[in-house]
């Protein structure tokens, strides 16, 4: 009986060692086995630029005569050093000498120069009028704005100064 | 496993730090820049949102910059327009220095309603620093389009909450009423329980009364009695006389 008890006994414990060696040695496997050569995903976000580059920051009219034309022949590059293409915008202040002034719009400006005579197109106020140029400057590319202007008839002499503003929407 | 936690961050910052080594090479000639994109608005009406308009000055030399906030236009008549927070509105950018613009618009809900949209220009100037007269000075700027959405009104928890726990709280006194756990006549027992002076006195009055009334009661009881006792002595009287 004893003998028997003892065979039963080793059989089980054949049986239990068997079925946790089918448990476990799966989950060893896993581990002991596991792949070390992790795949790294890099991800990288460009983002667009919009850069402004003027070639100048003055525009010297010289003395304009009343009534008289300065030729929009005065130039000023915009340069597009970003990744993405800008539309340029435009507007100004009004001329202004002490007490006296004249409206910005006597400010012509145009992608082509103009020997004389009123050509081109008036420049805004700088209220919230920006002129669109419908301008589109590529990648790299550079585009030269010609200004002129025109002095209104009985316009008080004097030294007068403007602002212009070149902008480069993106 | 540490080393494959960092590993991919460590990549991305190389790479990004490369690339933006080259990029500035690239335009090492343009002074003032932003990201670009438009600065998109979805607000509920009443509310407030904020978004950042990054520039930079990719030049040699410092960049003094003024921002001129977005003047609102919209094709629908009679609306109130967006109201435009804008720090910093100035400053001067290092080179190689970038800056964060925050942008924050409010909806104002007078004459407002969902679905109405706004659209703007957000200009950044280099500010000149030439005095000369006789001249045109010439600004170079970057431009940023702003674009502003309104949406249904913004939800307030409070305004939910505060009622709602209100009514829960009415409720659960209703209820505990209705056990009997609180009872709302409580404090008029009490005073019952301990009557004043006056009510004494009534008390006293009442009860005199009704002893009286008890004392009325007895005498009759008596009376009867007497009556009976002197019928019966009569008729006994006149049992005796038979005799």
């Amino acid at each position: 009986m004893a003998m028997t008890n003892i065979k039963q006994c080793i059989a089980l414990l054949a049986l239990s060692i068997t079925i946790a060696a089918a448990l476990i040695v799966p989950e060893l496997g896993g581990i002991a086995f596991a792949n070390y050569s992790n795949t790294v995903t890099a991800t990288l976000n460009v983002p667009a630029i919009c850069t402004v580059a003027l070639s100048t920051t003055l525009v010297n009219f010289g003395s304009v005569p009343i009534t008289g034309n300065a030729p929009t022949a005065n130039a000023v590059g915009d340069t597009n050093d970003g990744n993405i293409a800008s539309n340029i915008l435009l507007d100004g202040t009004n001329w202004i000498s002490g007490g006296s002034n004249f409206f910005v719009s006597n400010t012509i400006w145009d992608f082509t120069t103009h020997a004389g005579g009123v050509k081109g197109n008036t420049l805004g106020l700088a209220t919230g009028n920006l002129v669109d140029t419908q301008n589109v400057i590529g990648i790299g590319q550079l585009v030269n704005l010609f200004f002129g202007t025109q002095v209104p008839s009985q316009q008080a002499a004097g030294t007068y100064t403007q602002t212009i503003t070149i902008e480069n929407l993106c | 496993m540490r080393i494959n936690t960092i590993f991919p961050y460590v990549a991305l910052v190389s790479v990004v730090a490369l690339f933006a080594l080259g990029l500035s090479a690239s335009i090492i000639n343009a002074q003032l820049g932003e990201i670009a994109g438009p600065l998109n608005y979805t607000i509920g009406l009443g509310g407030t949102s904020t978004l950042n308009m990054t520039i930079f000055n990719s030049g040699t030399a410092p960049l003094p910059f003024k921002v001129i906030p977005p003047l609102f236009r919209t094709a629908i008549a009679n609306t109130t327009k967006p109201i435009v927070s804008i720090a910093p509105l100035s400053g001067v950018l290092a080179p190689s220095q970038s800056q964060k613009i925050a942008v924050t618009i409010t909806i104002p809900t007078q004459n407002n309603k969902p679905g109405y949209a706004w659209s703007g220009i957000m200009q950044v100037l280099e500010t000149p620093n030439s005095t000369q007269q006789g001249v045109a000075i010439i600004e170079g700027g970057v431009a940023k389009g702003v674009n502003v959405t309104a949406a249904q009104p913004v939800f307030n928890p409070l305004e939910v909450v505060i009622p709602a726990v209100i009514i829960i709280i009415i409720a659960a006194i209703a209820v505990l009423w209705k056990k009997g756990v609180i009872k709302v006549g409580a404090g008029v027992k009490k005073k019952a329980a301990a009557p004043s002076k006056k009510s004494a006195t009534k008390a006293k009055r009442t009860t005199k009364k009704a002893k009286a009334g008890t004392r009325k009661r007895t005498t009759t009881k008596r009376k009867a009695s007497r009556k009976s006792r002197s019928s019966s002595s009569s008729r006994a009287r006149a049992r005796r006389r038979r005799r």
